[in-house]
């Protein structure tokens, strides 16, 4: 399959990444190559097959929604990129 | 991890000085390995003198006062995990992985954070934002990945053990490359609360030891239900010293035909694993063909699934709640935009950009349930095949460590390392690598062994018993 130009910027809008035009042309050629090599996968005959979503034949696994674990103040602003007097700090962006 | 016990327990040495010896070791090595982001001197002394309090009082584990690394994609509070990312160079996190609270809890000492390939995207450590790590059997070679600085901490002396998590091959290839152990436990083995997410599908985490006991005895620490993470098992944990060695009467061992056939394989690994398997049968392994028909449609499959999980699991960093934020961007447009442009490398970008393509209009039934239908053959392949057999046996990697700097720009030559590996991942199975003699070179070369889910102690025990066998070898 042949990646338009049209489709990688779309996708590239979709998940939030620019590039610019040197860089869209190596990940065309690169996704282009990974594409054709799962490509074979459209061979393999799965019309009786189920798909599988996940392994654990877990279902509907819950815990009672107690507060068991602190998390402190401090701790939560030290992961953010800024803040500013005990506040998480954004730019103005809105 | 025995011997150092008995040691801490005697009194011969004390778990400050253990420690101390190994940043030592970090310090006097580490700027040619490059094994560490991170190193938490005085954290890990702070540690250490409470280990050596947990000792005195007779309470010790077998893994109190030991010195371990962490992969950076692990949670510690209040110490910096990048997951080799530059979007995430300054996030310190508010809370720690359960794992590494499990061995924080028994006195274990944490020496610091390892590098890994960004978000664990890699099978070399090149794609970490913050340089490569080195092969410790050879600098200018690559020590595998994504978990390379965990293998290299191990493989080096520079850590006792060292976790890593395992999305294709992760902790597998790089104990394979490293010559050291790698255990990659069954899904919902341990609890992935606090690890940085590829592919929740199917990463798990795992021990990187020098020996398949220590793998057993961290293995044994981690495991186990948490309410943290919902898809951990009920299934009980095996006990490291429940595990038998010298001994695999009534084991059967199959050999996937498929792998030992596949293009590209070399003959220094292929001989190498083979007399390995040879030398089981004398402790009463049978050893039994298998065929896995769908093995060459793992890596395609594998490279749908993971990119469109990814790509869900990277949608998070926004370049507001956490991680690097872009400073010249005028609109909330922008702030996504910039930040995740100059933020992600360009292998997280690619993985992204793929996983929206096989997830988007148009393609979703093509591409992503195809692959989620191959999943279940590939899953099937195993099961039919556990019927007959205990485990499976194949080299952990088509090669040995290559140089560095000959495939990382060439992305689907890196995708093809996982070409052994990864299908363990997709069908949730155990998994582990253990160095074999390598007949034709000097380099480290990997045996997986292969068993179904929650089935660790007997791959753990036919590891056991080359090890043994591997041991006398060398003496004699």
């Amino acid at each position: 399959m042949k990646l338009e130009k049209q489709l990688i910027q779309h996708l590239a809008q979709l998940s939030r990444i620019t590039m610019d035009a040197y860089e869209q042309e190596l990940i065309t050629k690169d996704l282009s190559r990974i594409i054709a090599h799962v490509d074979t996968l459209r061979s393999v005959k799965t019309q009786t097959v189920e798909p599988t979503h996940q392994v654990t034949n877990l279902s509907n696994i819950t815990r009672d929604d107690l507060v068991t674990e602190k998390h402190e103040r401090d701790h939560i602003l030290k992961s953010v990129p800024s803040q500013e007097g005990g506040y998480i700090k954004i730019q103005k962006v809105l | 991890m025995r011997v150092l016990h008995e040691k801490l327990t005697k009194g011969e040495i004390s778990a400050r000085e253990l420690t101390q010896k190994y940043l030592d070791a970090i310090n006097m090595q580490d700027s040619d390995l490059h094994a560490f982001l991170y190193v938490n001197v005085e954290g890990a002394l702070e540690q250490a003198e409470k280990a050596d309090a947990i000792i005195k009082r007779g309470e010790a584990t077998l893994i109190t006062g030991i010195p371990f690394a962490v992969k950076d994609n692990f949670c510690v509070q209040g110490m910096p995990t990048t997951a080799g990312s530059q979007i995430l160079e300054n996030y310190i996190p508010p809370y720690t992985a359960t794992a590494v609270q499990r061995l924080l809890d028994q006195g274990a000492v944490l020496l610091g954070k390892t590098n890994m390939d960004e978000f664990a995207m890699g099978a070399s450590t090149e794609q970490s934002a913050f340089g490569p790590t080195k092969n410790v059997h050879d600098t200018t070679r690559v020590p595998g990945g994504s978990s390379g600085g965990s293998a290299t901490a191990v493989a080096a002396g520079e850590s006792v053990f060292a976790l890593g998590t395992d999305t294709g091959g992760s902790i597998r290839q790089p104990a394979g490359f490293s010559g050291v152990v790698g255990l990659k436990v069954s899904y919902g083995r341990v609890s992935r609360y606090g690890v940085i997410a590829l592919a929740s599908s199917v990463d798990v985490i795992g021990p990187i030891t020098n020996t398949v006991d220590d793998a057993a005895i961290v293995f044994e620490a981690m495991a186990g239900r948490d309410p943290y993470d919902s898809t951990t098992s009920p299934h009980p944990v095996p006990k490291a010293s429940s595990i038998q060695t010298m001994n695999l009467k009534g084991i059967t061992v199959g050999i996937p035909q498929e792998y030992f056939e596949t293009e590209g394989i070399e003959e220094a690994v292929k001989v190498s694993v083979e007399a390995a398997i040879e030398a089981l049968k004398n402790f009463g392994a049978r050893i039994q063909s298998v065929r896995l028909p769908h093995t060459a449609y793992a890596i395609p499959t594998y490279y749908i699934i993971i990119p469109s999980e990814a790509s869900s699991n990277l949608a998070r960093y926004d370049g507001i709640r956490f991680g690097y934020s872009a400073k010249a961007a005028r609109d909330i447009s922008e702030v996504y935009n910039m930040s995740r442009s100059q933020g992600f490398g360009v292998e997280p970008r690619r993985r992204v950009l793929l996983g929206t393509f096989v997830l988007s209009e148009g393609y979703h039934d093509a591409y992503y349930k195809q692959a989620q239908k191959v999943r279940t053959l590939i899953r099937m392949d195993f099961e039919k095949a556990f019927r007959k057999v205990d485990a499976l046996i194949t080299p952990t990697s088509p090669n040995v460590a290559f140089p560095l700097h000959t495939k990382d720009q060439d992305p689907l030559a890196m995708y093809l390392q996982d070409v052994f590996t990864a299908p363990a991942n997709l069908a949730g199975i155990c998994a582990l690598s253990i160095p074999v003699k390598n007949l034709k070179g000097t380099l480290p070369v990997g045996m997986q062994i292969m068993g179904p889910a929650y089935a660790e102690e007997k791959i753990l025990r036919i590891a056991s018993t080359y090890e043994c066998v591997r041991a006398k070898y060398r003496k004699g």
